[in-house]
């Protein structure tokens, strides 16, 4: 028995020299440690309490990691923009909700149409990306998906985050 | 390597070809797309994310190694028992998202995000790939003894 085990870890030994090997140059290699929110405790979706399912989409974190790992949604954080500047999800287009005709001719043309939507805020205590959500539907955009949890539950995850650029 | 493989049955030699056989084309996908089954890994939701990429990177390699060795009859004992442990691992994974009801793509054999595969029926499988390891492993003892 002892020496199927020897062998077993020189095969285990071989599969870890050909794994590393291999992502050295591997064309779709991808880093050791990874970048993915702890989902081992199933996440409750975070609802504002002015929720209405006949107009609003909510998504939790793990979708939105995931929207914004595939780049498939354009982000929009409607905080204000000292709050955007601090931190803010990489790639996010800050429209603050309060100040929307200021900003909203900078941020339209980032935006296409047929873009997939994600709004977020603060995150618990902020329903701007909810009222956001709704000004863009009003605005013939598709129905906005709204990450309620917001940027309270990206930096809670020690997800990536950029600062200081609009 | 050529004593462990005379020593095999030919129903032994049968059984490592296809278990291996097994192994060998699962591993394939999953070096090809390894952020695909690292996706796929992360949705079980049983692992810190630090070890998510890692366990991506090499455990499709320790299947197409181990498997290679069973197949070949190189080892084959010793591949034969990573193989099990593999499996028992697979069972309590699939398990575990079976009664958590998580709907999930088991990333067994395709990382195609389409593929919704039965979890239960992957269960049984892995059963039966325990049941043909336990096979192969004693199959050669009572030969040994004989």
């Amino acid at each position: 028995m002892r020496e199927i085990i020897g062998n077993a870890l020189a095969i285990v030994g071989i599969s870890i020299l050909l794994a590393f090997g291999s992502n050295l140059v591997h064309p779709n290699k991808i880093s050791w440690v990874g970048i993915w929110p702890d989902n081992r405790r199933i996440q409750a979706l975070d609802k504002p309490t002015s929720f209405d399912p006949q107009t609003d989409s909510l998504i939790t974190l793990e979708e939105a990691f995931l929207m914004w790992k595939d780049k498939s949604a354009v982000f929009i954080d409607t905080r204000e923009p000292e709050e955007f500047a601090e931190g803010h999800i990489p790639g996010a287009i800050n429209l603050p909700f309060e100040r929307w005709n200021e900003f909203w001719d900078s941020a339209k043309p980032l935006i296409g149409m047929q873009d997939r939507i994600v709004t977020y805020c603060g995150g618990l205590d902020c329903e701007l990306s909810l009222y956001a959500a709704r000004e863009f539907q009003s605005l013939g955009y598709g129905r906005p998906l709204i990450f309620f949890g917001g940027y309270v539950r990206w930096i809670e995850q020690g997800l990536p985050i950029e600062r200081s650029q609009r | 390597m050529s004593a462990a493989r005379d020593n095999r049955t030919f129903a032994t030699a049968l059984l490592c070809l296809a278990i291996g056989g097994i192994f060998v084309y699962a591993s394939i996908d999953k070096i090809i797309n390894p952020e695909a089954f690292a996706r796929v890994i992360h949705n079980y939701r049983l692992l810190p994310p630090v070890a998510i990429n890692g366990l991506a990177i090499f455990l499709p390699w320790l299947e197409l190694t181990a498997g290679l060795c069973l197949m070949l009859g190189f080892k084959y004992r010793s591949a034969n028992l990573i193989i099990f442990l593999m499996t028992i691992v697979f069972i309590v994974a699939l398990g575990s998202a079976y009664f958590r009801g998580i709907n999930l793509n088991c990333g067994c054999f395709s990382m195609s995000a389409t593929t919704k595969s039965n979890l239960l029926a992957r269960i049984i499988e892995d059963f039966l790939i325990v049941a043909g390891n336990i096979i192969i492993h004693f199959n050669f003892k009572l030969k040994r003894h004989k």
